[in-house]
């Protein structure tokens, strides 16, 4: 939208396909298969904790999806545990009953604007 | 109940109206239901803009003694003149025949028929009403002065000049820079024929400053614009030159022996330098040398005076003051043209920020042999040759983010550019485009012949000029980015040189200047034609004329033409001697004004002043355009207009609330209608 | 002033040094922050990608919160994307009945409800240099960073994408580099100051990230940049943390750290390095540290350009 001279919402659009290739499934055959995988995940945690968790994301994405490149990760994960940059555990919100219910009621709602 | 015999005639239009609007039921209703409202007689008719439907009318004034006429057509805008010239025919006052518009206030804008036959009949009850109140009024004639104004000295500017002098009227040609030739002067060679610019256009730049009849006011600007078409009173402001124009003999040592160096941002367009004193180029009309006051030393600091000490003629005159003068003159012409727009907005263009990005007017006066660089094509460092050149299209043009309009003549200036640089160079030309704008005679050959040349076209619009190197081969360079649609693939093209072809944009004042000449400017700050596709010299405001891309982006034909029709146009009404302005004006009832002035500064056309002696506002009947402004702002009700008088609107709103307040069956009492 | 804070989930530990360099700055320019009472995740840029109505509502539970908590309706976000997305959907809710319609409903299952433009989100970089001003800024300095280079990074999300009010110019913004030169540093005006840092595709295709973490730091090194200031947290741990891996994956040697730019404000302010957080970070920050001078380093005459030289376009001029 910023450069576009038809001040078209390029942004919103992408989402939009992205969201459909995930609902259809096209996902599959890009070379960014792992990215609903990731998003999903990330959801997850949000959806569990109201926070995002990143060890446990990190650990179950690559679980998941490339568990033998885990070792990759594993001097950047202790150098971030190291510094103090990451939790061990997740935090959880007081509200998080009230985040789900509101989830699952937009859920209901559903609909693409 | 009036005395009058009052006709109407409802026109069917084809099935403009009839396909909407009952038409014959509604001439049926006018003939029974207005009866005692004057009507005697009612007709519908297919057209009745034509021949055939002129003559009814004509035919009914005379053999049924019609007093009145009302025509219930389409708009005002495009039959009062057909109607009313009939009637003139028939030898009743045209001013006595009203044109009610039943097809854009109703048919075109209605779907309901039955609503809309009832609103039609509502809009001609009215019509009736008022054309029973309508005097017989004779348009005034007023002089038209010889003279003519004409507003810029570019190209348009300067065939309208040369059209009307050549005529054998006289012209004063007034133009804001020390020489006439605007953009033109400054470009290299002109497209399709690459015809030296200044070659073609210097002889017509000399014609006009040695014509007898033309009196060319350089360095000079409008004031002040009084008066009526025909009779213009125009305050010019001739800023002062600090040069005796009688005793200079434009040899040019004042600005040799100058020793101030300043950016010359107007003529060079901030590519070269000048001194401060200076003629803009060597051809300059007049070849009288100006002092830029900002910039001189003497008027900074009070030293120096060299161009006085070695003027051989003694010209420089220091203490020369800015001269007001007022000229008559019966038309004007606005040939005002443009300015570029500011690349600088586009900031992922990099022009201000990268050193060898260029805009198109930069471009042209490095290729222009008298320009800062010889005509020789070179970067920013003044020395070094480009191997590479890119040419953008469409910067700041075909954009909601900056300016919607094609600026028509990018295309071809790029194209032009790819040539030059292909000539002079040898080196490789790439032009990135969204489309090929090459339209009128010889342009397309034109197009041919560069992709004939050799020269790269990318259709795609360019994403960003970046000096950040991300693969070999990009170090050093100047990277364009973008998508070439017609492969479907993103290309970084590395180049020495970025030229930028600009959009136009109206003059930063357009809308000051439009305001003080009293005609209107579009949203975008082009001056606006009084017909889009039928009329585009002239402008609602009788008497002046617009020409050049004053108007709207053009090529240099087109501005030609349009400043040859704006002389035709004057030089016809000078011909005539006289024109005949419209009865349609306001005047104040001496005895209820009140002098409360409020209506003096209502005025879109001054048309008011202020008797101190009566202590009453006076309204100038040839000036006022009869809008209705200060008809409505009088708070003592005392400007009443002839066409609009009080009782005339409220007749109308009378007539157009009958068949409410009779719940739509048409018949009503006396006791019904709504006082005046 | 008092704005409503919304930290977001990497402040809370990936980007402490944020957050606690953003409180120790924040009470000597008179700003108040309240935390939001009991925030969630804004949702990043992975719930859109998913499912449209629950990023939404989930970013709206976080407004409909601070117009609860914050009578004056100004929410502070120190991370970009949160910024984005709180600033985007109350302005897409404002410019749509029909969202905010939908969106309301899905609080109401939760007893909230939040009324479009109530909240108006500002990103800290925002907040500092609108509502306090550089001038004010330049008061406090005590301690002006003389002599070293700063590369100002912006990251894609404070500025892009465009809604009519966003913050900056889209393409080639200046405030932070005009904030940087306010405390005495040396700017380095790299071209790619708001170019994309990866974000999460270190994870999800980790050539692409590379790649543009790569020419970042290449960039920024060709500027003989000292070091890079950053305002999101996801840049500063993407160009911090991978810059290690970047270096094996393409066979470089880059040590420039990423400090945030309330760090390098906290130190002109005068507060110690540990009260800012300061060896959190990767790649040691303390080198570029050691560069600062005690006075100004003496300007050098600007070289007169060449006989032959055009002139550039004059800054400034009609616009």
């Amino acid at each position: 939208m910023v450069r576009c001279p038809q001040e078209i919402h390029i942004t919103d659009i992408m989402y939009t396909l992205k969201r459909k290739a995930i609902a259809e499934g096209y996902y599959r055959e890009s070379t960014a298969a792992d990215a609903p995988g990731w998003s999903e995940t990330y959801i997850d945690f949000v959806e569990k904790y109201g926070r995002s968790f990143e060890l446990g994301l990190m650990t179950r994405y690559h679980l998941r999806h490339h568990p033998l490149d885990m070792y990759k990760m594993a001097p950047m994960g202790l150098g971030m545990l190291r510094k103090g940059r990451m939790d061990l555990t997740p935090t959880r919100i007081k509200g998080i009953k009230q985040l789900q219910a509101i989830l699952n009621k937009a859920r209901e709602v559903g609909g693409e604007l | 109940m009036t005395e009058e015999r009052i006709g109407v005639y409802v026109c069917h239009c084809g099935s403009n109206i009839a396909g909407v609007v009952d038409v014959e039921g509604v001439a049926e209703w006018a003939r029974e239901a207005l009866k005692d409202r004057g009507v005697v007689i009612a007709r519908d008719n297919k057209f009745m803009c034509s021949t055939l439907g002129q003559e009814l009318i004509e035919n009914d004034i005379e053999k049924e003694g019609l007093t009145r006429v009302v025509v219930a057509a389409c708009s005002p805008h495009l039959h009062e003149g057909t109607f009313r010239t009939a009637c003139q025919r028939a030898g009743l006052n045209p001013y006595l025949c009203e044109l009610v518009s039943i097809r854009e206030h109703v048919s075109w804008v209605h779907k309901d028929k039955a609503v809309a036959t009832q609103k039609a009949k509502a809009i001609i009850s009215g019509g009736v009403e008022r054309v029973a109140l309508h005097e017989p009024l004779e348009p005034l004639h007023v002089p038209i002065h010889s003279s003519t104004l004409i507003v810029g000295g570019g190209i348009a500017g300067i065939q309208a000049a040369l059209e009307i002098a050549d005529s054998g009227y006289p012209v004063y040609l007034v133009e804001r820079e020390p020489s006439i030739g605007g953009h033109m002067a400054q470009f290299d060679k002109t497209f399709p024929t690459l015809d030296c610019a200044a070659c073609i256009l210097t002889p017509k730049m000399a014609t006009v400053g040695s014509h007898p009849n033309i009196n060319l006011l350089t360095w000079s600007e409008v004031e002040q614009v009084d008066g009526y078409v025909g009779n213009f009173t125009v305050t010019i402001r001739k800023k002062a030159r600090y040069v005796n124009t009688d005793l200079c003999t434009g040899c040019g040592i004042c600005e040799e022996k100058c020793p101030k160096k300043v950016v010359d941002e107007v003529f060079e367009a901030g590519l070269g330098y000048r001194k401060a004193v200076y003629t803009p180029f060597p051809q300059a009309v007049p070849k009288y040398p100006v002092i830029d006051v900002d910039n001189c030393t003497y008027f900074e600091k009070g030293t120096c005076k060299a161009c006085e000490k070695f003027c051989p003629t003694g010209a420089i005159d220091f203490e020369q003051e800015d001269e007001v003068i007022q000229v008559e003159v019966g038309n004007i012409i606005l040939a005002t043209g443009f300015d570029l727009f500011d690349a600088r907005r586009i900031s992922q263009y990099g022009y201000g920020r990268l050193a060898n990005v260029f805009t198109s007017l930069e471009f042209e006066r490095m290729c222009n042999a008298a320009g800062p660089t010889n005509g020789e094509i070179v970067l920013r460092d003044g020395v070094t040759k480009p191997e590479s050149v890119a040419i953008i299209h469409c910067v700041g043009s075909r954009d909601k983010n900056y300016n919607n309009y094609c600026s028509v003549i990018c295309c071809m200036a790029s194209l032009k550019f790819a040539h030059l640089v292909e000539e002079r160079t040898g080196a490789e030309v790439y032009n990135f485009y969204i489309d090929m704008r090459t339209a009128f005679k010889d342009y397309d050959e034109f197009y041919q012949r560069v992709l004939e040349e050799g020269a790269h076209f990318v259709r795609g619009r360019v994403a960003e000029v970046t000096d950040a190197a991300r693969m070999p081969g990009e170090e050093g360079k100047l990277i364009v980015q973008a998508e070439d649609t017609l492969i479907g693939k993103q290309r970084r093209i590395p180049v020495d040189m970025v030229v930028l072809a600009a959009g136009l944009e109206p003059r930063h004042d357009s809308k000051e200047v439009a305001h003080k000449f009293g005609i209107s400017c579009s949203a975008n700050g082009w001056f606006i034609e009084k017909h889009p596709k039928l009329d585009p010299v002239a402008t609602m405001t009788e008497g002046i004329f617009i020409a050049g891309v004053a108007q709207g982006p053009k090529d240099i034909p087109a501005s030609v033409a349009q400043g040859a029709a704006a002389s035709a146009r004057v030089l016809g009404r000078i011909q005539q001697g006289e024109i005949a302005l419209e009865p349609v004006r306001a005047s104040v009832i001496e005895e209820r004004c009140s002098g409360c002035r409020i209506c003096n500064n209502l005025c879109p056309f001054n048309a008011i002043s202020f008797d101190e002696e009566k202590k009453v506002s006076v309204i100038n009947a040839a000036l006022c355009q009869g809008c209705g402004t200060c008809v409505a702002a009088c708070p003592s009700n005392a400007i009443t207009g002839t066409q609009f008088s009080n009782e005339q609107v409220l007749a109308q709103l009378n007539g157009l609330l009958m068949l409410n307040v009779a719940n739509g069956h048409g018949a009503v009492t006396e006791a019904e209608r709504v006082p005046a | 002033m008092k704005y409503g804070y919304y930290p977001g989930c990497s402040l809370e530990r990936n980007a402490k040094a944020y957050h606690q360099s953003a409180m120790a700055v924040a009470p000597l320019l008179g700003l108040e922050f309240v935390e939001v009472e009991d925030w969630n995740c804004c949702g990043a840029t992975e719930v859109i990608a998913v499912d449209q109505m629950a990023a939404y509502a989930l970013i709206a539970r976080n407004l409909a919160l601070a117009a609860e908590q914050n009578g004056n309706g100004h929410l502070v976000a120190p991370c970009s994307a949160c910024f984005l997305n709180l600033s985007k959907a109350d302005h897409y809710m404002i410019e749509s009945p029909e969202l905010a319609e939908k969106v309301n409903t899905a609080l109401a299952a939760g007893d909230l409800h939040y009324e479009p433009g109530t909240v108006k989100t500002s990103h800290l970089l925002q907040v500092i240099t609108e509502a306090v001003g550089l001038e004010a800024i330049a008061e406090k300095v005590t301690k002006p960073l003389y002599g070293l280079r700063v590369a100002p990074y912006y990251g894609c999300l404070i500025v892009r994408p465009g809604f009519e009010k966003k913050y900056d110019d889209y393409e080639y913004p200046t405030v932070l580099d005009d904030l940087m030169k306010t405390l005495g540093s040396e700017v380095v005006d790299f071209p790619l100051k708001a170019h994309c840092c990866g974000g999460h595709m270190t994870q999800i295709s980790e050539p692409v990230a590379m790649e543009l973490i790569r020419r970042l730091l290449h960039n920024a090194a060709e500027y003989e940049a000292d070091l890079i200031v950053t305002l999101c947290p996801m840049c500063q741990f993407n160009l911090d943390a991978f810059q290690d891996n970047v270096n094996k994956y393409f066979g470089t040697d880059y040590h420039i750290p990423i400090l945030y730019f309330t760090q390098l404000m906290g130190l002109a302010f005068g507060l110690s390095p540990d009260e800012l957080g300061i060896g959190t970070e990767f790649v040691s920050a303390r080198p570029a540290l050691d560069k600062i001078l005690s006075e100004a380093p003496t300007k050098e005459k600007p070289k007169r350009p060449p006989k032959e030289a055009l002139p550039m376009p004059s800054l400034g001029g009609e616009g």
